[in-house]
């Protein structure tokens, strides 16, 4: 921006316009000043003509009126009065003495005032009567000054005298007034002449004024007012934002064109701004453009990477499975081969065989020899082929033991794992430490499950799962499969319900292991797949045409099946698509697996489902009767009157009705928790079936009664907190789904006619193994046989537990030694150990054994879970076997049973002394951090409890030093306790206490004193929970 | 399913009905939470959650004599900004969405729908308190 106009920054001067208006200005004030003198100077000679004007006439005019008064009034009147005795003549010469003075120097002053000669002629006439009017006043003053005598004089003398020469007098005087008059009227006239004149004068004067002013006001217009007027509509244009009109006056040699040249500069300057700020829009829409094609390329980019992701983890699963199925593509092809080649040579030699018979029928005797010669070959035929069915008797039975060794193999370090992380669950951890644990426990779980599947599989496809067909209990097995599904679903929100036809007999023949497979699998995918609702196993006779069967039902309210996922559901590898795959995990095996056993137990599965309302998972099975005899109670409770209380929901009531009803119940009677009556027969034995709030507020109103017997259902979490009251007035609590055996005992408890369980608490009871000799010397000394270290870990570490005593044997031959040297109760032992394995050592140990002597029992720990197993153990002389991962319940069972005499000997378990670092106190940590306590003091010892303990103490004060101040609006103390209180509170572990003084602080320091007295309102409430606090942390420490 | 990451919280149980609290506190206590304060009405629960400071609030929407909208109002216009942004979850049943959707002016941090499950509850608590 280039500077055009002038310098602006030069010294002021006075402008040309600026110059004209000074000179207009001076000329107008000469002129008016030189009107101004006029108008005073005439004004004055009409001042002068007027003094001269009284002068003249109207101070004699005056002079004379008063003599003449004198003469006709005072001096007639008082002689009139005087002769006429109107006044006493004393009197009237007073007044008359009196007036004469005052008019003494009348005459004389206005003789010499006189200036017009006409007029001193006149008063000269005038004279000589005056001096006789004057005499005889003189003598009327005499004679009134004789006194009263004189009054007949007087009237002579009035009657002679006074008129005589007072009248001329009079006339003179008149005739000189005559005279005054006669010149103010002449000058009367020429005064109004004169005024006339002068007016016209002013007026002539403010009409020029005017005109004057008139035309400096249009040349200062014409100069000053319009080109102003211009340059305000330019600037005006150009505030608007007309860039390009013309600044008018740029050329003028004045101010006027100063401001336009200054102004043109300022246009310039906006239009170059405009320029650039269009510049400037343009860019930056430009640059939010690219920002969003941008953001989309990256966010194509996003979705491409996730594709590519995806893909790559699926070629990553089939690879894998392609492998496996490559491996027995080679193993088919190679088969294949084989069976090719021997086609070949087959036809081969019946060629030959053809040729040699021709010729045989040609030559008897070569024929014969030809057909031995055939047999001949026919037997080293056969002796191959006997050779090809050993090798393949060689590789099936190397598939079998490749995948018993597998599953041992697998098994084995899982087992480690699984049996370790209990164990180590079992030691004093921090809480973060525990929650590392479980997820180690649910990993390996869930890894085992998958294993599982995949060995299952492998199984099932190369031919080698076995189905079993033991006698079993149908209802146990399927409220059990429930069981351990029911914590998934509670966590959930599920309600899982378990309804078994009631007249359906119990003992079944059948494959209970497999069948709690398909269960555990269907029911299990319906409470992955659902997130409300209610999941529903159901057990009916299904009529088919062949023979009867049995089918469960897996009823869902889930996310449900499209027809086209449903074509998909049993193929191995895919789940219903991929999305559900990445939603829920799991190896899309299961539902395959089901299926092929189904089908090996000569049965069915299959899917019913609408797509959003939920499926219907159904496996047909024949399960031959066992025993046609039902199973009843324990305890007839047939004849007991049942009030069964529960919702609407229909499936839940049929569930209850059926167990009901194969007990033998008749007289039920249905309500809802709302509708209980008020009058209950005392032999009734109520059931409440409390799946929702309302339901437990139902049976609390029914303790709170008295003398009900009930029997309360509920979900492990209501049941895990129930108030005691509740937990107490119940005669007996089940968790849903109520199993059907413990809902009769529970009903026969309520009616008194059984004892209620021991409660056993699971997990809780732990033991001391006693001293080795002591079990040697009782005979309760295990021997165990196990080569892997960590097995020996794990089985040692849960006997232990379990308080029994034991040895280690490292194999078979060590631990045969060790048998034979004596003194033991029992043997477990692995079956895969070098130098000598299980079976050896058993038969060992058998073989030793007399037929009335001591039979030691033998249990078997193993990892295979082949089917035929048991028989083997049977058969190789052993009492029992257990697969691994151990079951607790089996062991202690198998224990028991056993090893009677090692009972007894079990000693109590004794706490070890817990290291400082983290004893589990039942403290808010929010209230008291026990941890800071225990790091800054070293462990929560004697130091640490005397200072909290002293803390404690000092709290009421240091409260009461924040709530005085605080109520009292004492800002500045109460932020100074409150300060204190805060880092008191602190440093001792009082996190809540603490956070309330800071908030308490921060309100003061704010100015906010009404907050801060309503927070340390709160502080004793706070101040006594901390010493609860700290009560029950030195109440509680160990000694 | 005792979790390090929540014992470290305090969660506030505004409810009156004493069945449904006790079940809260047993879901709160599996997921791991050491740390809980309990109340049956709004009144009782804003004083006990000025002084407890708690990570978040569950909240009934229907009690006497101070329910929870009232709560959830006098909550967010506390002198103390820390407090009055404490997290709240309201509890509804399923009829009262529309008083839930009208609490929203009054910015509720989330809801549940009663019964309260544990895999709802650990679901919503995560989102609020930031766990991942």
């Amino acid at each position: 921006m280039t500077s055009t106009g002038p310098d602006l920054d030069a010294r002021p001067r006075f402008g040309r316009l600026e110059r004209r208006l000074i000179a207009g200005t001076l000329v107008l004030g000469t002129l008016i000043v030189a009107l101004a003198a006029g108008a005073w100077i005439v004004s004055q000679s009409a001042v002068e003509q007027a003094r001269a004007r009284y002068e003249q006439n109207l101070r004699p005019l005056l002079a004379l009126k008063r003599l003449s008064d004198f003469y006709a009034i005072k001096v007639v009147g008082i002689a009139g009065m005087a002769a006429s005795r109107v006044v006493e003549a004393a009197d009237a010469a007073r007044q008359l003495a009196e007036a004469r003075r005052d008019v003494a120097g009348i005459w004389p002053a206005y003789l010499a005032a006189i200036r017009d000669p006409a007029e001193r002629a006149l008063a000269a006439t005038f004279e000589g009567r005056r001096v006789e009017a004057d005499a005889l006043v003189g003598d009327l003053l005499d004679a009134l000054q004789v006194g009263d005598d004189a009054v007949p004089t007087l009237k002579l003398f009035v009657e002679a005298r006074l008129h005589a020469t007072i009248d001329p007098v009079l006339a003179d005087l008149d005739r000189l007034v005559g005279y005054h008059i006669a010149a103010v009227e002449s000058g009367q006239a020429r005064l109004e002449r004169d005024f006339g004149r002068q007016s016209v004068a002013y007026l002539a004067a403010l009409l020029v004024g005017l005109v004057a002013a008139g035309a400096v006001i249009l040349l200062s217009h014409l100069s000053i007012g319009r080109p102003l007027g211009r340059l305000t509509a330019a600037m005006r244009g150009l505030v608007a934002g007309d860039l390009d009109a013309p600044v008018p006056g740029l050329d003028r040699r004045d101010e006027i064109g100063e401001m336009a040249r200054a102004l043109a500069v300022f246009q310039n300057t906006a239009v170059e701004l405009v320029r650039a700020k269009t510049a400037a829009e343009a860019t930056r829409r430009e640059a939010e453009l690219s920002s969003q094609w941008l953001e989309l390329a990256n966010q194509e980019l996003e979705d491409e990477r996730a594709r590519v992701e995806e893909a790559r983890r699926q070629a990553e699963l089939s690879s894998d499975w392609l492998e496996l199925a490559n491996q027995e593509l080679e193993d088919e092809r190679a088969r294949v081969e084989e069976s090719r080649r021997q086609a070949e040579l087959s036809s081969n030699w019946l060629e030959l065989a053809n040729e040699e018979l021709e010729a045989e029928r040609a030559r008897v005797e070569e024929a014969r020899r030809q057909a031995e010669l055939s047999s001949q070959w026919l037997e080293l035929a056969n002796e191959e082929l006997e050779a090809e069915r050993a090798r393949a008797d060689a590789a099936t039975q190397a598939k079998s033991s490749f995948l018993a060794m597998m599953s041992h193999e697998i098994r084995t370090p899982m087992n480690g794992v699984m049996g370790m992380a209990e164990l180590l669950d079992q030691t004093a951890l921090t809480e973060e430490q525990r929650g590392m644990t479980r997820i180690i426990t649910q990993s390996a779980a869930a890894l085992l499950t998958i294993i599982n599947d995949i060995l299952d599989f492998s199984k099932i496809e190369a031919g080698k799962l076995d189905i079993e067909a033991v006698p079993f209990a149908l209802t146990e097995l399927v409220e059990g499969a429930a069981e351990l599904i029911a914590p998934r679903a509670d966590e959930k929100g599920i309600k899982l319900i378990v309804d078994i036809d009631p007249d359906l007999a119990d003992q079944r023949v059948g494959d209970p292991t497999r069948l709690r497979q398909i269960l555990l699998n269907l029911a299990g995918n319906a409470v992955k797949f659902t997130e409300k609702g209610h999941v529903r196993i159901s057990v009916t006779s299904f009529r088919d045409k062949a023979a009867p069967r049995l089918k469960f039902a897996i009823a869902d309210t889930g996310i449900g099946l499209t027809p086209e996922q449903k074509d998909r559901l049993f193929q191995p590898f895919a789940q219903a698509d991929s999305s559900t795959s990445r939603k829920f995990g799991g190896t899309g095996l299961g539902l395959s697996i089901c299926r092929r056993l189904a089908e090996l137990m000569g049965g069915e599965v299959g899917a019913d489902s609408v797509a959003g309302e939920g499926s219907t998972f159904w496996a047909t099975l024949p399960l031959p009767v066992a025993d046609p005899a039902p199973v009843e109670p324990f305890v007839d409770i047939a004849d007991l009157p049942v009030l069964a209380v529960a919702t609407d929901d229909r499936a839940a009531r049929a569930s209850l009705a059926n167990h009901l009803h194969a007990a033998g119940i008749a007289d039920v009677t249905w309500a809802t928790p709302g509708e209980i009556p008020e009058v209950i027969d005392e032999r009734t034995c109520v059931v409440v079936l409390a799946d929702e709030t309302a339901g437990l507020i139902a049976a609390e109103a029914l303790v709170v009664r008295g003398g009900i017997r009930m029997v309360l259902i509920a979900s492990r979490l209501a049941v895990s907190s129930l108030d005691n009251a509740l937990r107490r007035g119940a005669a007996a609590t089940l968790t849903t789904p109520a199993q059907r055996q413990r809902l009769w005992r529970a009903i026969a408890v309520a009616a008194g006619r059984a004892a209620p369980e021991a409660r056993v608490t699971e997990g809780s009871e732990r033991f001391m193994p006693p001293p080795i000799e002591e079990a040697r010397d009782a005979g309760a000394l295990i021997l165990i046989a196990e080569d892997n270290k960590t097995n020996q870990i794990v089985i040692g570490r849960i006997l232990d537990r379990l308080g029994y005593a034991h040895e280690m044997g490292d194999d078979g031959a060590i631990a045969l030694e060790m048998y034979r040297r004596g003194g033991y109760g029992m043997l477990l032992t692995d079956f895969h150990m070098p130098n000598m394995d299980g079976f050896e050592l058993t038969a060992a140990i058998r073989g030793g054994e007399t037929e009335d002597g001591f039979r030691l029992p033998i249990v078997a720990l193993t990892a295979d879970a082949l089917p035929g197993t048991a028989q083997r153990c049977r058969d190789a002389g052993m009492d029992g076997y257990l697969t691994k991962p151990v079951e607790l319940k089996a062991l202690t069972a198998l224990l028991e049973q056993l090893l009677p005499q090692a009972a007894g000997l079990r000693r109590p378990w004794v706490e070890e002394p817990v290291a400082p670092a983290a004893p589990a106190y039942d403290i808010d940590p929010a209230v008291l951090d026990v941890d800071q306590i225990a790091e800054t003091f070293g462990g929560v010892n004697a130091d640490a409890i005397a200072f909290l303990t002293g803390f404690a103490a000092d709290l009421a004060r240091m409260v009461a030093e924040v709530q005085a101040p605080c109520a009292a609006r004492d800002l500045a103390e109460a932020r100074h306790t409150a300060h204190a209180l805060k880092g008191a509170a602190r440093s001792s572990g009082a996190g809540r206490l603490g956070q309330l003084a800071s908030d308490i602080q921060d309100c003061l320091d704010a100015g906010d004193g009404d907050t801060a007295d309503l927070l340390a309102g709160m502080l004793p409430e706070t101040a006594d929970e901390l010493a609860a606090a700290i009560g029950i942390l030195s109440g509680s420490r160990p000694s | 399913m005792m979790d390090a990451r929540y014992s470290r919280h305090t969660i506030a149980v505004i409810e009156d009905e004493s069945h449904t609290r006790a079940i809260i506190r047993g879901l709160l206590r599996q997921l791991g939470v050491r740390s809980i304060v309990e109340a049956a009405d709004g009144g009782v629960g804003l004083k006990e959650v000025i002084r407890s400071r708690p990570s978040a609030v569950l909240c009934d929407i229907h009690m006497e004599p101070v329910d929870g909208l009232t709560f959830v109002f006098n909550l967010r216009h506390f002198a103390v900004p820390a407090i009055a942004k404490i997290p709240v979850i309201m509890l509804t049943a399923d009829a009262q969405r529309e008083t839930v959707e009208a609490a929203r002016d009054s910015q509720i941090n989330g809801y549940i729908v009663k019964p309260v499950s544990l895999a709802m509850l650990k679901q919503r608590l995560d989102k609020v308190l930031g766990i991942t």
